[in-house]
């Protein structure tokens, strides 16, 4: 792709993330697609924290991976055991 | 997914651990920049990741930023591939190139193949398809084999009743079938006699229609009735109907012929050998006085075969001959040979009993005389005439 381009899309202006709420879609206890986050707070085998401006989303399960990810959603794959809604 | 996997292989991506420092700080500094990480594990107090060759450069920045550190696991794809094997380029190309001729070449027509006839020979058919554009070398899909095909057989002079070109990669296939006369049956029905054209004594005799006059056994002279096609019906009436049947009769047969003594032969007077290279429809000839040759040429191929074609590459033999014309002697072999190649077109369709023959010889003549007693068919129609 030329400079240009890259330069015209990335100052394209977006919405600001405030006025996105957060989205969450779980497929069985496989698979989670959060939209609308701000970034990975605490990341291990077992625990996922995601920071969702309001409040921390927390998944706990078992070889928890992270599928793909952006700047403002993330998709979780792994057997999924507990989900907690914590505040900041 | 498929398509995925050979996406990302095509792009050229890395598998990466990310440890010490602040792994998650990492992962959020990478979304922010645009950066796809993907299949993202935790082990053993590290990330593992996957992160594309064009991306990894831009890690050095956010690796200081988060105080992590990063080692390169496994590389995948066609970049990581090229960097490899640069020194071999020149070999990786030249083994795609003679892919790629050989692909060419598979275009072209290399050997063909003539199969069917049984009259006319391989060189005389490929004549006519070189004229139609059938040859050693020809592109195969510039070649259009249903119209040669059929062009191809009004160039024989009714002598083909069916051609066939078909192209399976570089082999031509020509399918010829001759053209058979077929006996043309006479549906004469003109009212006539069964005579016999010679003397002998009758051996089968059967009558398909009209009033047999001669029985098996009877000996019978030339002109003799043998089935009459004049019927007398119960009410006195005379019909008159066309006599048809088979008679065979046993007969004495002479023959006689001379041949000259002296004949005349073509006998060759110089004879030149010379070799060439046959390589893809081209020769090149191997001696350098081979276009002074004159005479008569014959040319013996000799070409390797692989699964039962024949490769386009070999060694040609080219004989010229310059012949000149000389008398020579008759020998008594040669007479009996071209006598009985005489006879037999004669004698083909009778049984011979017993034959004897005499051969002989003048000064400037061999005689032969043969005596045959044989079997033949006998008979011959003859038309009735009615009287008025």
């Amino acid at each position: 792709m030329s400079k240009n381009y890259l330069k015209f899309k990335n100052n394209l202006p977006t919405l600001p993330n405030s006025h996105l709420e957060p989205m969450i879609e779980l497929i069985s206890n496989r698979e989670a697609t959060i939209e609308g986050i701000d970034g990975i707070v605490e990341y291990t085998d077992n625990l996922i924290s995601i920071n969702c401006r309001c409040y921390i989303f927390n998944l706990q399960g078992f070889n928890l991976s992270i599928r793909s990810n952006s700047k403002d959603s993330i998709t979780v794959s792994g057997c999924i055991t507990d989900i907690k809604f914590a505040s900041k | 997914m498929s398509f995925m996997l050979l996406f990302r292989y095509f792009k050229s991506f890395a598998v990466i651990k990310v440890y010490d420092g602040f792994t998650e700080r990492f992962v959020n500094l990478c979304s922010r920049e645009r950066i796809q990480l993907w299949d993202v594990t935790y082990e053993a107090k590290c990330i593992k990741a996957k992160v594309y060759c064009k991306d990894f450069k831009k890690l050095k920045a956010i690796r200081k930023k988060s105080g992590t550190k990063i080692k390169v696991l496994e590389k995948h794809g066609l970049t990581y591939l090229y960097r490899k094997h640069k020194e071999r380029r020149f070999l990786i190309s030249g083994l795609v190139v003679s892919v790629l001729i050989m692909l060419l070449l598979n275009m072209f027509i290399w050997n063909i193949e003539v199969i069917g006839s049984e009259t006319l020979s391989k060189s005389q058919i490929l004549e006519v398809t070189e004229k139609l554009g059938l040859k050693t070398g020809t592109f195969a899909p510039f070649f259009d084999c249903n119209q040669a095909g059929r062009e191809a057989v009004n160039n024989f002079d009714g002598r083909i009743s069916w051609l066939a070109i078909n192209t399976k990669g570089s082999k031509a296939t020509v399918e010829v079938r001759d053209f058979e006369k077929k006996e043309e049956i006479s549906v004469d029905k003109m009212p006539c006699n069964y005579i016999a054209d010679f003397d002998g004594l009758i051996v089968d005799a059967y009558t398909f229609s009209g009033v047999q006059k001669a029985v098996s056994g009877s000996s019978v002279k030339r002109g003799n009735l043998l089935i009459s096609g004049v019927s007398e019906n119960e009410d006195g009436s005379i019909s008159y109907l066309h006599s048809d049947g088979i008679f065979t009769a046993v007969h004495n047969r002479n023959s006689e012929k001379s041949f000259t003594i002296k004949k005349q032969v073509k006998i060759p007077d110089e004879i030149n050998i010379y070799y060439s290279i046959y390589f893809f429809g081209i020769s090149i000839p191997l001696d350098l006085k081979s276009a002074s040759y004159n005479g008569e040429k014959l040319s013996y191929t000799c070409q390797p075969n692989f699964s039962g074609n024949a490769l386009p590459v070999g060694i040609k033999k080219n004989v010229v001959y310059k012949f000149k014309q000389a008398e020579t002697d008759h020998k008594a072999l040669n007479i009996v040979d071209a006598f009985s190649t005489q006879e037999y077109s004669q004698l083909k369709n009778s049984r011979i009993i017993t034959f004897d023959y005499e051969i002989n010889s003048t000064r400037k003549n061999y005689s032969v005389t043969a005596n045959y007693k044989c079997i033949d068919f006998i008979g011959e129609k003859s038309e009735i005439v009615k009287e008025n």
